[in-house]
């Protein structure tokens, strides 16, 4: 389940106390409300996302971190 | 360096006076001309020669476009209020100080933006030293409001010692900035010193490390940009065609960790330049971290600006980037160390700086305090292990109706609660991220409620 893991290493990467993976709908918007994300938490996620799988995001990828289901179907393309 | 090229007082004349078809930067992709600049500058001065106020807030995301509206503002006579941002507390606090908003301001508050109009260039006019030039305006949202006023002479030193310092590095090179230029730090290094120094920006701010990473590879570029960029650069993109085109890096807002600063130095190919400043002081010192001295945290003075510590531990700074020739005093605390320099010790108020926002700690008590659900609260920032988000945490005693929301659906509904409560009148990066419900504050034996007994409450992190 990619979509779980992507919302334990938001938690974790994001240091998120009191959520946990339940309270984070998988085709929320990330950022803005909602969670309550901004644009240093933008760029602490894109550096956990690449450290942990290992690749290097292209210049467009703001598109893929509008939710978590956006972003695991782009996990899930890296690796296949 | 002649006078007549780095000259703020004739800018407009100066910009007017290039090449139409030279290159004035980039827009989306596309090359703006020095002719477009200076149409966009005659058709805002223009529009603002028309509007009979004195004081105007402008705000906009193109700096390019920025660029004209300030100079063409300037050339009608207007003084500018500087804006870092269009939250609702602080736009209502600038409507009590302006005359109108220009640009990107919400509808409500009527903005105007000039239409392309084909202006014929007026005569500019050389500004004097004294004219009113800038308002650095900071509302209740990021602390106490405060309204710094610039007088052009201030800008221009400032622009003069940069180039006098980093001019060399700069030669030749386009501007690409992660920060706005709605602070001072981005107006002076992307907006005053290019356009003096006649260096092509890319307009926009580049918001992702992996859109910087190709942009810089273009070609001879500085880097303009922050500790929470430079902090969080993933090693996993391709640097290494950027690293190879970049000619300096600058960081300010915020100290940029000595690891972080190196690490950005291996990447990017350039260690930054750090620069410490104030919007109230404007630049006061540099540095550039290195291998041989590990671990330096010490700041050197920038050309001009005397500083002292006073019994206290207050640093106190004068220079042509003041007001006037008086010492003024920071909030921040320091220390002097060998070879002239000093190191900072952290601020001696209930300001803090989180990524760079200037966050008042009583600010957000105060908006907590007004919730219904709260009886008492206080406000601290929590330690954070380098490389670390800073995080403020906030300890509520709850009232009745606080309590009852905790006992009814639980913690997180009350974080949020308390987080809509603070919307608009605190910054994203300055919401609480780690709550704690009390009966009653922790006292030490004196009856007191110290930092420590707060801090003793939030650890250790159970982030599990």
């Amino acid at each position: 389940m990619l979509e779980l893991e992507v919302k334990q290493l938001i938690i974790a990467a994001l240091q998120l106390e009191d959520l946990s993976v339940a309270d984070i709908d998988t085709d929320a918007p990330l950022f803005g409300e909602g969670l309550g994300l901004d644009s240093i938490d933008a760029l602490a996620l894109r550096l956990a996302v690449q450290k942990k799988y290992g690749i290097s995001l292209p210049a467009d990828a703001s598109h893929h971190f509008a939710s978590v289901r956006a972003l695991a179907a782009m996990l899930h393309s890296f690796h296949g | 360096m002649a006078e007549s090229v780095f000259s703020l007082a004739r800018l407009a004349q100066t910009i007017s006076g290039r090449p139409v078809q030279d290159l004035a930067g980039w827009r989306a992709g596309q090359m703006v001309s020095y002719g477009e600049l200076a149409a966009r500058m005659a058709d805002w001065s223009a529009l603002l020669e028309r509007h009979p106020g004195q004081q105007f807030a402008l705000y906009l995301d193109d700096s390019l476009e920025f660029g004209a509206a300030l100079l063409g503002a300037w050339q009608a006579g207007k003084t500018i209020w500087l804006t870092a941002d269009v939250l609702p507390a602080s736009c209502a606090a600038l409507a009590a100080s302006v005359d109108g908003f220009l640009g990107q301001f919400p509808p409500e508050h009527a903005p105007l933006t000039a239409s392309a109009g084909g202006c014929a260039a007026p005569d500019w006019r050389q500004l004097a030293d004294e004219f009113p030039a800038l308002v650095v305006h900071t509302s209740g949202s990021t602390g106490a409001a405060q309204a710094i006023p610039k007088k052009l002479a201030q800008l221009g030193t400032e622009v003069q010692t940069l180039e006098q310092l980093f001019g060399r590095h700069a030669a030749g090179a386009a501007v690409v900035a992660t920060v706005t230029h709605q602070h001072i730090y981005g107006l002076l290094f992307k907006v005053l010193w290019p356009l003096v120094a006649g260096r092509p920006v890319h307009a926009h701010s580049v918001a992702f490390p992996e859109q910087l990473a190709p942009l810089l590879a273009h070609g001879p570029c500085v880097l303009v940009a922050s500790p929470a960029h430079l902090k969080r650069l993933p090693d996993q993109l391709a640097w290494r065609a950027a690293a190879t085109q970049l000619r300096a890096v600058f960081s300010s807002g915020g100290p940029l960790p000595y690891d972080s600063a190196l690490a950005a130095g291996a990447l990017l190919g350039r260690v930054p330049f750090e620069i410490y400043g104030s919007s109230e002081t404007g630049g006061v010192a540099w540095r550039q971290r290195s291998h041989a001295v590990p671990g330096d945290d010490s700041w050197q003075a920038l050309p001009g600006v005397a500083w002292r510590i006073d019994e206290d531990g207050a640093l106190h700074v004068r220079s042509a980037h003041l007001a006037d020739e008086g010492w003024l005093q920071l909030a921040d605390r320091a220390q002097h160390t060998d070879g002239g320099h000093f190191v900072l010790l952290g601020r001696s108020d209930r300001i803090v700086k989180i990524e760079e926002k200037r966050i008042s700690l009583s600010v957000i008590e105060a908006a907590l305090l007004a919730a219904p659900q709260v009886a008492d609260a206080r406000v601290l920032v929590c330690e954070a292990p380098a490389g670390e988000r800073q995080q403020v945490a906030a300890v509520i005693v709850c009232s009745a109706a606080g309590r009852a929301l905790l006992a009814g659906e639980g913690k997180l509904a009350l974080n949020r609660r308390l987080r809509q409560a603070l919307h608009g009148q605190v910054d994203a990066v300055a919401m609480p991220r780690r709550w704690r419900y009390l009966e009653q504050l922790p006292i030490n034996a004196q009856g007191k409620t110290t930092q420590a007994l707060l801090l003793a409450l939030l650890e250790p992190a159970d982030l599990s």
